[in-house]
């Protein structure tokens, strides 16, 4: 069974349409990245996911189960940090610590102990003295001791150090390894491409690409640059080779997936002294499908 | 039942959160109780004094503004009749202010949602706050229960006095609570709840005024209904006990149908207006609703206890040994310039009191980070400091020109007479710079040190004291004179009435150019 499914989810909000037919599927045991700029709906997909708000229409399920009727017994197998994580600044961080495990019916102290360590945590002070990176480390310790089978993190490394953003990728890998799943929102790229399976991206409420990085990385073009011994003629009207520059025997362009063996014959044809060839970075991805005119607007 | 699951470990949390809040106010309306007790007592040491009391208590005047004196032998009877309303009144907004925050506040804020993500159910929040209120209710109740037995009071009648305190204030609390699930900010969920109290203080005046079935309408009123020290009925303490538990329910429902962090309204659309120009522009964007909803019900009330003062007459002349009796005090006329000053005086205060809390927007600017935001985007100390402050102390003077125009009206219309409109509002005009003096200490604190600034509701607590409860307690002179509003002169304006107001507004100014000159140089702290 999937662990999040959701359908042509749409949710409006004062006439103003957050999701817009949302097709969402993540397997059980998976690291899935959610990808999109801001305001492109990911806050709310994740608030329909919690129960917290209830989609339009469409469908979502959460471990099979409606998560607006049965929140309750899903956020029992669930797990949440907010991107903006505001606590209740008279209390410690102790505190904090020890009623959101109280909510949760009791932690695993020793595992709690293990992650304020890995995140450098100082418990003992007021949550009011803590910069926003310290907020958003008790929000995740608290999230990772809770031992839910289903992590909903909503850009959770916004605020954290470089170093601290490490130990949180070590952590997801670690839950992936104890057969975990997890939904990771994000538009930091490096993020998603390091730890996750499989990724959505989403724009204004709609889904407009989902699959392994390797499947993106299928569909979307190889960026070539050459050297050629002998002139090679214009590949301006090669099918499937675009944003071609040459400059005597060199030349880089871009080229589709199933285009690249033409391309590469007639490289050979004319002789190739130097060929680098680059898969797309997710960076490259992700901008095709923000870019107006990029192939995802196709 | 699944919707209230958590609602154990969240009232532990909230309790731990509060407790130096509830604490407080538990001990404070203990000592008022305790220190009126022991006043009136003073006051009135024998029984003959006491029968005298009774029958001044029995004039019409009196009796609509404090209701009928049921028991002046017993000091307990003597504190329910003269402070009953006013502790109601004080405990149940103690209550709607901690419920919103617990509530709507937690939610507005975005820390519920770390709360709502955990296996708690939806009417967990609404259902533990009603418990948080409960406990404040219960142990102030009994604080004044035992204030009362202190005082020697049949210690049966003090605790049905404090239970029905304790039970009416919980009712409030629930409006509150509902009005958390309806409405999706705890600004108006605050508003609205206060509003609900201020409502139900105002139809028990008009019941003891003239309809008196309107008082069974109003929780204030079954306060008076009980009758403790007199001859209790305790089963009246049925009715607030109903109300507050089926709202509560009604709360709890709602919290478990509506969506986390909204009302029950859609979103309005967000609307093009003006752009913001200046500091002063922004403190007014961001004030100006509640500015615009406070003057009409400031308005409304004023005017309406402006025509409670008007119908005076109609009482006096109503029967020729009252007619006699009050033309001994010096006529109806003095009887109602003096009642107008002392509402002059409340609203005054309620005023600055306002004044105050849009000065401490400034702090709240503060503590966000806002503040650094806007002068490291080149607005000068001056003009945040001057927008923020101006915009209160513009708003605090309207609003007390206003209150006092309101009960000019109020009064003109009951007796007919334009003359009424003129002395309330000069009645008004004449409580403008002791107003300015509470909002310019505020703007003194507050620069100071972002701070401070909460230190600005002791002055204002301070002169609610002194000016409210001044009469029972004869402090020195020098301490009442330390409150702005002990000197604004009555009406009618005595000749010289200028000179104290000049000298309370040189002071105000003093203040603020202090306050600026402190603002310019101190650091500014950001989030």
């Amino acid at each position: 069974m999937d662990a999040i499914a959701t359908s042509g989810l749409t949710k409006s909000f004062g006439g103003v349409r957050a999701l817009d037919g949302l097709d969402l599927v993540v397997s059980t045991g998976e690291i899935h990245g959610f990808l999109g700029p801001n305001g492109a709906g990911k806050t709310t997909t994740i608030r329909v996911l919690l129960g917290m708000v209830r989609g339009d229409d469409g469908s979502a399920q959460v471990f099979g189960a409606d998560p607006w009727k049965d929140a309750l017994d899903l956020h029992r197998r669930m797990a949440f940090v907010p991107g903006e994580v505001d606590l209740w600044g008279q209390l410690t961080g102790e505190e904090t610590l020890d009623f959101l495990g109280r909510l949760r019916g009791g932690v695993d102290e020793g595992n709690q102990r293990g992650l304020v360590e890995r995140f450098e945590l100082d418990l003992a002070r007021q949550v009011s003295t803590y910069s926003k990176g310290n907020r958003q480390k008790v929000a995740l310790v608290a999230a990772l001791a809770s031992g839910a089978e289903l992590f909903l993190f909503d850009e959770p490394t916004d605020g954290l150090d470089p170093l601290m953003v490490e130990v949180f990728r070590e952590e997801v890998r670690r839950l992936r390894e104890s057969g975990r799943t997890v939904l990771l929102s994000s538009h930091v790229l490096s993020e998603v491409e390091e730890v996750c399976d499989r990724v959505t991206i989403i724009r204004a409420g709609r889904t407009v690409e989902s699959g392994t990085l390797d499947a993106l990385r299928h569909l979307s073009r190889m960026e070539v640059t050459a050297r050629t011994l002998h002139a090679v003629g214009s590949l301006a009207g090669l099918a499937g080779v675009h944003a071609v520059k040459q400059d005597g025997l060199s030349l880089s362009c871009e080229v589709d997936a199933d285009a690249l063996d033409d391309l590469l014959g007639r490289l050979h044809a004319a002789g190739v002294a130097t060929l680098e060839c680059h898969p797309p970075s997710l960076e490259s991805i992700f901008l095709s499908h923000y870019t107006p005119g990029g192939p995802a607007s196709r | 039942m699944t919707a209230a699951t958590g609602t154990g470990t969240l009232t532990r949390f909230s309790l731990r959160l509060g407790r130096f809040r509830i604490g407080t106010w538990v001990l404070a309306l203990a000592l008022m109780t305790w220190a009126i007790g022991l006043s009136l007592n003073r006051l009135y040491p024998t029984a003959a004094s006491r029968e005298q009391l009774a029958k001044l208590a029995d004039s019409p005047a009196l009796r609509a503004i404090l209701g009928p004196l049921l028991a002046p032998t017993s000091t307990g009877g003597l504190i329910a009749w003269r402070e009953g309303a006013v502790l109601a009144v004080l405990l149940s907004l103690a209550t709607t202010f901690l419920v919103v925050l617990r509530t709507r506040g937690e939610e507005q804020s975005g820390r519920a949602a770390v709360i709502a993500a955990c296996p708690v159910g939806r009417s967990a929040t609404a259902l533990s706050a009603m418990q948080v209120a409960a406990v404040l209710d219960a142990s102030a109740g009994a604080a004044i229960a035992l204030a009362l037995v202190a005082l020697s009071q049949p210690v049966g009648d003090s605790i049905l006095f404090g239970l029905a305190l304790a039970l009416i204030a919980w009712s409030f609390g629930a409006i509150a609570a509902l009005a958390s699930q309806v409405l999706s900010s705890s600004k108006a969920a605050n508003g609205c709840a206060a509003g609900a109290v201020a409502v139900s203080y105002l139809l028990l005046a008009l019941g003891q005024l003239r309809e008196a079935w309107l008082i069974w309408l109003t929780p204030i009123g079954w306060l008076g209904k009980v009758r403790p020290f007199f001859e209790p009925r305790p089963a009246v303490l049925v009715i607030p006990l109903a109300v507050g538990l089926l709202t509560a329910g009604l709360a709890a429902w709602l919290a478990a149908a509506r969506e986390h962090g909204r009302g029950l309204r859609a979103e309005p659309r967000a609307r093009r207006m003006r752009p913001v120009r200046s500091v002063a522009g922004l403190a007014w964007r961001l004030e100006r609703v509640v500015v615009a909803v406070t003057m009409v019900v400031a308005l409304v009330y004023s005017a309406l206890v402006g025509s409670m003062v008007g119908y005076f007459r109609s009482f006096a002349t109503s029967s020729p040994e009252f007619a006699k009796a009050i033309e001994r005090l010096g006529g109806t006329r003095v009887l109602e310039d003096g009642f107008t000053t002392f509402m002059m005086l409340f609203g005054g205060i309620a005023m600055a009191g306002w004044g105050v809390s849009l000065v401490l927007r400034l702090h709240a600017e503060e503590e966000s980070g806002r503040s650094e935001f806007v002068l490291a985007s080149g607005a000068t100390r001056e003009r945040t400091y001057g927008g923020f402050v101006a915009t209160a102390m513009a708003t605090a003077v309207a609003g007390t020109v206003l209150w006092g125009f309101g009960l000019g009206i109020g009064r003109a219309l009951a007796d007919h007479r334009i003359d009424s409109l003129w002395r309330s509002l000069s009645a008004g005009l004449v409580t403008v710079p002791a107003v300015v003096v509470v909002v310019a200490a505020a703007g003194l604190l507050i620069g100071l040190g972002s701070r401070y600034g909460v230190l600005a509701w002791v002055v204002v607590v301070w002169c609610a004291i002194v000016t409210v409860l001044g009469a029972f307690f004869d402090a020195p002179q020098f301490v009442k004179d330390l409150s702005p509003f002990t000197h604004v002169p009555p009406i009618p304006l005595p000749a010289g009435a200028w000179e104290p107001c000049v000298l309370l507004l040189s002071v105000g100014v003093l203040l603020l150019a202090a306050g600026l000159a402190a603002y310019q140089r101190r650091s500014i702290s950001g989030s």
